[in-house]
């Protein structure tokens, strides 16, 4: 198992009242697999991978239990020196955001290289040698040009390039990207999800891919984790999460989606909003939405379900029926 | 470039009119006259208010006195009313005394601040922040010349060194190191003072701008790549929370003239402000005038650097 999270809980204390952020989580990722973690807005996933590379910002989050293994080293356990050698190194992050994600300050180049040249002793032209290879792999024309630009010359998806390119630099075992899209128009999206498959067919790396965009997930995931409010809802192979989801939410989320309704229909809607992690619902966290609710799920936390091949629902009203 | 630097210049020069117009006004309108034209003063007769009104060119309409007074602060002929002294010349001795304290205050200011305002922001919430915070506002809060004075009884009676005036009264022509340690002493007290209120807001503003560059998604970026801690704070924070400072550092310039006059007349330090000071209490207009009119030229060409320089440390800029 290349990347495994077990039961991991981060709370946030903030004005005296404490907000569950992620509350036991568990997920993993093997080698040359492309994970998802799909979820609404502040259910919890960009929390998790901060915390995975230690770069959550403490006070106020705050780690309260579990274990981030990776390759079996518990990264919790490390100091701040042999982390450092770990982030950007095995472990590379993609942001959500490329307007502001690159230093507007320095040239292409300088952050690329920075890369390269905090962990491997190497002289600035193979480094820069390296720097055009990478451009040239993430599809950026003319990169020996574009080397001494600053990113407020380039277009969001050109950023977005170079933010893969950095995390590319000194060849990670998994690259964790959160919602690299996002911000992206459509056609650039559509370019960049290609980009990502093709680079993980070439380099066999691992991909830890956090998104809310189900089209996205049925495009690139070996497997998928659903999150709800700092838990796990459900978690699968892509084909069974999409044909046979068996929790209320997946199927809500599923049912929400464009293309499954019929022209002229109304489209479908979750009701309610998802919930404040510091006034988390008592009980199964999805209950107050849910329209299969009955008395148990008010008071009870739900577990696990086995539906076997992997597949895990945290609905029991549904696994019994 | 070139044209940027073609246009501003005659922005600034039509800038510069404006200014000289309306500070002549503004002098004009305010209550008083010059002391030697004054009906009230009992040291001079009618006629001699007379000879000085035709000789100041006061009984001319407001524009012809206008372009006197211009006229001769470009030909360097103007004179003090006072004592008839070339004006340049006055301010040029005042404002060499006034450079040492100037200098010296800057350097101390801009020094201190970066490092204990940087510090603050890296530690935030800490023991180092919270005190430097407290210490921030009570100097702040403090009084100059209050402050002044504690600081005066403090460094008389415990160190027993000379610290009112540029140099000891009746010091005479002693050996250089004595004179250079008198230099010291005395320079000592009104250049700390003068870097006290400075340093405060410095370093506090020092803190919130590099707190708010530490919380950019860049800086997240930078420590994802594995980038050690100090490298963050230093190379990627730093240098953009240094932006805005480079603005301010061409603003100072016009504190070269301005000088202090609180502390200048705490001290006895003969120095720009209170020269100027002393002019705006006799109405001796020359030298009101054209101390404003260098400092107007001096925010002019402060404001110009600033644009250069920003030009230089942030790429985003393209004048």
């Amino acid at each position: 198992m290349m990347l495994s999270i077990q039961d991991l809980k981060v709370y946030f204390f903030s004005d005296g009242r404490v907000a569950r952020a992620l509350d036991g989580v568990s997920y993993e990722a093997r080698k040359g697999e492309t994970v998802c973690l799909v979820g609404e807005s502040g259910c919890g996933k960009t929390v998790s991978v901060l915390t995975i590379l230690r770069i959550l910002p403490q006070p106020p989050g705050r780690i309260m239990g579990g274990k981030v293994l990776f390759n079996g080293q518990n990264l919790l356990d490390l100091n701040e020196e042999e982390m450092q050698k770990i982030r950007g190194r095995r472990i590379a992050m993609i942001f959500q955001e490329p307007m502001t994600s690159l230093n507007p300050v320095f040239t292409i180049e300088d952050q690329i290289e920075e890369a390269i040249l905090v962990h491997e002793k190497v002289d600035i032209e193979e480094a820069r040698q390296r720097c055009i290879q990478l451009l040239k792999d993430v599809g950026i024309p003319s990169p020996e040009e574009r080397l001494r630009d600053y990113p407020h010359q380039l277009s969001g998806g050109q950023r977005q390039r170079v933010m893969i390119a950095m995390a590319l630099a000194c060849n990670p075992e998994i690259v964790i990207a959160d919602e690299p899209t996002t911000a992206l128009d459509v056609t650039i999206q559509a370019q960049i999800l290609n980009l990502f498959r093709e680079l993980k067919q070439k380099r066999e790396m691992s991909l830890l891919y956090i998104t809310h965009d189900l089209g996205v997930v049925a495009n690139i995931a070996d497997r998928v984790y659903v999150m709800y409010a700092g838990v796990i809802a459900e978690q699968g192979e892509v084909a069974h999460i999409f044909h046979h989801p068996r929790h209320p939410y997946t199927q809500g989320l599923l049912a929400s989606l464009p293309n499954r309704v019929k022209r002229g229909k109304t489209l479908h809607s979750i009701p309610g909003t998802v919930p404040n992690p510091a006034y988390k619902p008592e009980g199964c966290p999805f209950h107050p939405r849910c329209p299969d609710v009955i008395g148990t799920c008010r008071v009870q936390f739900p577990e696990m379900c086995d539906y076997g091949g992997g597949h895990l629902s945290r609905c029991p009203v549904l696994y019994e029926r | 470039m070139l044209s940027f630097i073609a246009r501003n210049s005659i922005q600034k020069v039509i800038t510069l009119f404006f200014v000289s117009v309306i500070s002549f006004l503004v002098i004009y309108l305010a209550p008083g006259e010059p002391s030697q034209v004054d009906p009230l003063n009992p040291k001079f007769t009618p006629e001699m208010v007379e000879r000085f009104r035709q000789q100041f060119h006061l009984d001319q309409p407001l524009y012809v006195q206008y372009a006197f007074f211009y006229g001769d602060l470009f030909t360097g002929k103007t004179v003090s009313w006072k004592d008839n002294q070339p004006v340049l010349k006055k301010v040029w001795e005042r404002f060499k005394n006034s450079l040492w304290l100037f200098v010296v205050g800057t350097l101390l200011t801009w020094t201190l601040s970066f490092p204990i305002g940087i510090r603050s922001a890296i530690f935030r919430g800490g023991m180092y922040d919270r005190s430097a915070t407290f210490f921030s506002y009570l100097l702040i809060s403090i009084p100059g010349f209050f402050f002044a004075y504690v600081l005066i009884i403090l460094v008389v009676t415990t160190l027993h060194v000379p610290v009112i005036d540029m140099e000891t009264f009746g010091l005479g022509d002693p050996p250089w190191y004595r004179w250079i340690m008198d230099r010291v002493w005395h320079l000592l007290l009104p250049s700390l003072l003068g870097a006290t209120g400075g340093i405060a807001v410095l370093s506090r503003y020092v803190r919130s701008q590099m707190m708010e560059v530490e919380s950019q998604d860049y800086v997240r970026t930078a420590r994802a790549k594995g980038v050690p801690e100090e490298q963050v704070h230093y190379k990627h924070a730093l240098r953009n929370a240094l932006l805005p400072f480079v603005t301010m550092f061409g603003l100072i310039l016009p504190g070269l003239i301005g000088g202090s006059v609180i502390i200048e007349s705490i001290f006895a330090w003969p120095g720009m402000g209170r020269m100027a000071y002393e002019a705006i209490l006799a109405r001796d207009y020359p030298i009101v005038l054209t101390v404003n009119f260098i400092s107007a030229v001096l925010v002019l060409i402060g404001t110009f650097i600033s644009d250069v320089l920003y030009m230089v440390v942030d790429p985003r800029i393209r004048l």
